[in-house]
């Protein structure tokens, strides 16, 4: 930008902290990333490039199966947690009926109000106290109900930004609630939907606190297994695994955003 | 008169989460509750007998003659909790803010594009982004390695296992949940009224405090507030950032449930954790109440 | 059969013909829509009384207008009759069937939206072909008719682009064809041309005149615009604060307005309070607030004394350097308009009065600002109203 070109909220040194932000920001996770491919032990001291880490943390049984119940938790709770989600935003947001939408929308967003470790506890006494002892079955949903307003918000975002005159159009044009849910309503709020299914899939993907409380033999996720690792100690494999989950939810949020943004437009 | 049907078909929508949320959330909130005012069970678990003993925990113990005495190490540990939160809170400001409204400033596209990079490292995992700065901070981490081969010291200097270093991985975890609603106020604030100020004569910055964050005060409030209560119950970072030495609330809570099995006192631990949490969002319903503003999603 | 329709179909021959309701009953002119004491209540905190009592009826085949200032009541009016509102009292048929009851979808009615409100996921033709399909069409034969309605508003090579490709122009005319297209008893405009440009709005008002002749579908047209309503209409309902103020073709609304907001509204007029003088015949002596005395036509059931309004527009009044006649006054203003010259006058009581004249020749104005002039008026170009 030229001198006389600034904006007047420009102000001397903004752009400096910002870069030293970012350098803070993604410095962490490029060491961890440059340090999983070196070919020592060690996770500070180059010593050469190797992809050995890659190789054992795919031959290990114990990661492939926590990855396999992440995947399912996180598939299930997401769907899970989408669908209900995206039938309350329609209802909120189309209901003309309904009383008290402020109140039913504060309740979607519970879940971010309360710190997670409180919620581990409560919901691993509630378990235990009703005898409900699904194995996986509790995890995923515990997750989808912290995955709710994930899911919600990007649904109710895309609805309130939609021009409620095309539902009108299409009640004009011969289409009854349902024709106009189906063909008008949902293919428009589809990016939102789709934006919210991610976002819970990654949220569920990285829950630690938890799937902790929750997970009994047998059913360790992915963060369950790197913890145990960790407290005991560092290894390149452990930055391996990370590599790949960053890769994973790099590329998912950046797909999930891409389509917010294509459709905001 | 409606009828239940009718009502039935208006509420229909909302049922499921509504279920899901009363069901699952909820009500184990409501249980918690109870268990603190229940007796601990031999294995874990409650005996239906009413008793505060867990609350009496908090506060005293017994001493050798079986009478209670003030014990102040929970209350250290609730003081250490609020005291890293609110340095955690701070450093997220001082660090978000600037950048915010350097976001704010730039054109759309780029706008957006730094929102997600700020986004990025959020929806990386929360033990992949505490244990990248074990690498960094230990004694021989990145940083280490670095002052020692620079000769600015000898032995390494202990980063890793203090209060800074949970503080560090605090404000690196949750930097983000700051600079987004300090972002949407900004991103709001008509620049013609910075112009208008200038042209009565205010400086650059006699305009930012005076006009730019009183405008953006809900951000910040709303931004404070989503760092607080992660950070208050926080149990990631101290444990593997602090070592476990520095025991904070979470910590606690959760030992209460792996190795003490004392459940009542668990979940008093955990209700006074809500009580915390339910004060600060109280404080921030006025304030928004008062400023006219919301919390911005 | 339909297969062989030419690409410029006369519009008479519009798939789905319109059963016509006057010939069943010969003697009784069923109206297109008929409403009898409509009133719309937005409940709320503070209720808001957006239409009292609305008595109307538009004729089958007809263009007709529904103008008013903003917050008048016309677009709760129109979405009464699409069905978006649902009536708090009254009645309102479309061809002698009540309508309140039935839901949008099943109203043989369509709307052109404000801001088109395209569908922006589907592509032109699915668009128009939109309403056709849910009214149970095969596939096949809406996206014919679609065809056909895209040729009838000339975007046929843009059938399968997606709205927000094309301009806004085009946009408006998907947006017509969409709602022609399922060949609707009623056609609905909400403003339809306010996002316009000038030109390009100009140039609409013709073809949509067209297209309502072509189509011989009733229109029932919503706007702000006096000019839009008075070039395009066949008769014209003002409206303000929710009541029906005068329905008339438009020189009926604009030559004999019935009260004194019509009058207002639609063109510039000068009003004076006057005292009935003298009835002589034909004419009456109207004495001005001014002191003037005004020669305008006798109106019935007006005595001598009677206080009356009366008014005269701008261009019908002429303004002289001669001053034994007329209206005496000062120029104030001189405002040049191009095709015409605004002449703004001070009258004896510090009122001011606006002429209009035509700048037949080059434009150079008949009188100084400062100078004193006679204004006339054709007694027969004065309205009297009451007051």
């Amino acid at each position: 930008m030229k001198k006389n070109d600034r904006d007047i909220r420009w102000l001397p040194g903004l752009s400096w902290l910002t870069a030293l932000f970012f350098l803070f920001l993604y410095t962490p996770l490029l060491v961890l990333v440059v340090f999983s491919f070196n070919a020592s032990r060690s996770t500070t001291v180059w010593s050469g490039f190797s992809l050995e880490w890659y190789h054992k943390a795919f031959t290990n049984d114990a990661i492939r199966v926590a990855t396999q119940n992440s995947v399912i938790i996180a598939t299930l709770a997401a769907i899970l947690a989408t669908t209900i989600a995206t039938s309350a935003a329609l209802a909120l947001a189309r209901n003309k009926r309904m009383k008290g939408k402020q109140a039913f929308h504060g309740a979607m967003l519970l879940p971010l109000m309360i710190p997670e470790i409180v919620t581990a506890v409560a919901t691993l006494i509630f378990f235990s106290t009703i005898g409900l002892g699904l194995g996986l079955g509790n995890i995923i949903l515990a997750h989808t109900v912290f995955c709710i307003p994930f899911a919600y918000l990007p649904i109710k975002a895309r609805l309130e930004s939609m021009d409620e005159n095309l539902e009108m159009a299409a009640r004009d044009l011969y289409a009854d609630k349902w024709a106009t849910l189906r063909f008008v309503t949902l293919p428009l709020v589809m990016p939102g939907i789709i934006s919210g299914a991610m976002l819970a899939f990654i949220i569920s993907l990285d829950d630690f606190i938890i799937t902790l409380m929750l997970a009994q033999a047998g059913s360790t996720t992915l963060p369950i297994y790197i913890y145990s690792f960790v407290r005991v100690g560092i290894t390149p494999e452990i930055n391996a695994v990370s590599t790949i989950l960053i890769g994973f939810s790099v590329i998912v949020v950046s797909v999930s955003a891409f389509l917010g943004r294509k459709t905001a437009s | 008169m409606k009828s239940l049907r009718a009502l039935l078909v208006t509420y229909a929508g909302v049922m499921p989460s509504m279920l899901m949320l009363v069901g699952f959330l909820v009500l184990p909130l409501a249980i918690i509750l109870v268990f603190s005012f229940l007796t601990p069970g031999p294995y874990g678990g409650v005996e239906p007998q009413v008793s505060v003993a867990a609350y009496v925990k908090l506060f005293f113990q017994k001493d050798l003659y079986g009478d209670l005495t003030f014990n102040s190490s929970v209350l250290e540990i609730a003081f250490r909790s609020v005291k890293i939160a609110a340095i955690s809170v701070l450093g997220c400001v001082l660090l978000g803010a600037p950048v915010a409204y350097y976001i704010a400033q730039q054109p759309k596209r780029r706008r957006n594009t730094l929102l997600l990079l700020i986004t990025i490292p959020f929806w990386t995992n929360l033990l992949i982004r505490t244990y990248s700065w074990i690498i960094i901070l230990r004694d021989n981490g990145l940083v280490n390695n670095f002052l020692i081969s620079a000769n600015l010291t000898e032995a390494p200097v202990k980063l890793l296992y203090t209060e800074g270093s949970v503080v560090i991985g605090l404000v690196y975890t949750y930097v983000p949940f700051m600079i987004l609603p300090i972002y949407a106020a900004l991103e709001r604030l008509d620049a013609g009224l910075i112009e208008a100020a200038r042209d009565l004569y205010a400086s650059k910055w006699r305009s930012v405090t005076s006009v730019v964050i009183p405008l953006a005060a809900p951000g910040f409030t709303a931004g404070s507030i989503l760092v607080f209560i992660p950070c208050l119950g926080t149990f990631v970072a101290p444990e593997l950032l602090g070592g476990g030495k520095h025991l904070m609330l979470g910590s606690l809570v959760q030992m209460q449930f792996a190795a003490g099995r004392n459940w009542p006192y668990g979940s008093a631990l955990a209700m006074m954790i809500m009580a915390v949490v339910l004060v600060c969002l109280t404080i921030f319903a006025l304030n928004a109440r008062k400023t006219g503003g919301g919390m911005q999603h | 059969m339909r297969l062989n329709a030419t690409t410029n179909m006369p519009l008479n021959r519009l798939p789905e013909s319109k059963p016509d309701l006057k010939k069943d009953k010969q003697d009784v002119v069923i109206p297109a829509i008929e409403m009898t004491d409509l009133c719309k209540v937005y409940s709320g905190e503070t209720p808001v009384n957006a239409l009292h009592n609305a008595n109307l009826e538009v004729h089958d085949n007809e263009f007709f207008t529904l103008l008013g200032p903003s917050g008048c009541g016309k677009s709760t009016l129109l979405r009464l009759i699409a069905g978006f509102e649902t009536v708090t009292s009254g009645n309102l048929k479309l061809f002698g069937e009540e309508l309140s009851a039935l839901p949008p979808e099943k109203r043989p009615i369509n709307t052109v939206f404000q801001h088109y409100s395209l569908f922006p996921h589907m592509t032109v033709l699915e668009n128009v072909a939109f309403g056709l399909r849910r009214q149970g069409k095969s596939e096949r034969d809406a996206k014919m008719t679609a065809k056909e309605m895209l040729d009838l508003v000339q975007l046929d090579q843009y059938a399968q682009r997606y709205p927000k490709q094309l301009s806004g122009g085009q946009q408006q005319r998907v947006a017509l064809a969409r709602a022609l297209a399922p060949h609707p008893r009623v056609l609905l405009l909400d403003e339809p041309l306010s996002a316009l440009d000038l030109k390009l709005r100009q140039s609409m008002r013709v073809e949509l005149k067209r297209l309502q002749r072509e189509t011989s579908i009733t229109f029932v047209f919503v706007t702000h615009d006096q000019e839009e309503a008075l070039a395009m209409s066949d008769r014209i309902a003002v409206l303000s604060n929710g009541r029906i103020q005068q329905v008339s073709d438009p020189a009926t609304i604009y030559e004999h307005p019935e009260n004194r907001f019509v009058a207002d509204f639609i063109g510039d007029a000068n009003f004076f309070d006057a005292k009935i003088d003298k009835v002589d015949g034909e004419f009456t002596r109207y004495r001005l607030s001014t002191g003037d005395i005004l020669l305008g036509p006798t109106t019935e059931a007006r005595s001598e004394g009677a206080e009356v309004s009366i008014f005269f527009r701008p261009e019908k009044a002429t303004v002289s350097l001669d001053l034994t006649g007329g209206l005496r006054g000062r120029v104030k203003d001189i405002l040049y308009l191009g095709d015409s010259t605004e002449y703004r006058i001070y009258l004896a009581d510090q009122s001011e009065i606006s002429l209009k004249a035509e700048n037949l020749k080059d434009g150079s104005p008949l009188a100084e600002v400062g100078t004193d002039v006679a204004v006339s008026v054709d007694p027969n170009a004065i309205r009297v109203l009451s007051r």
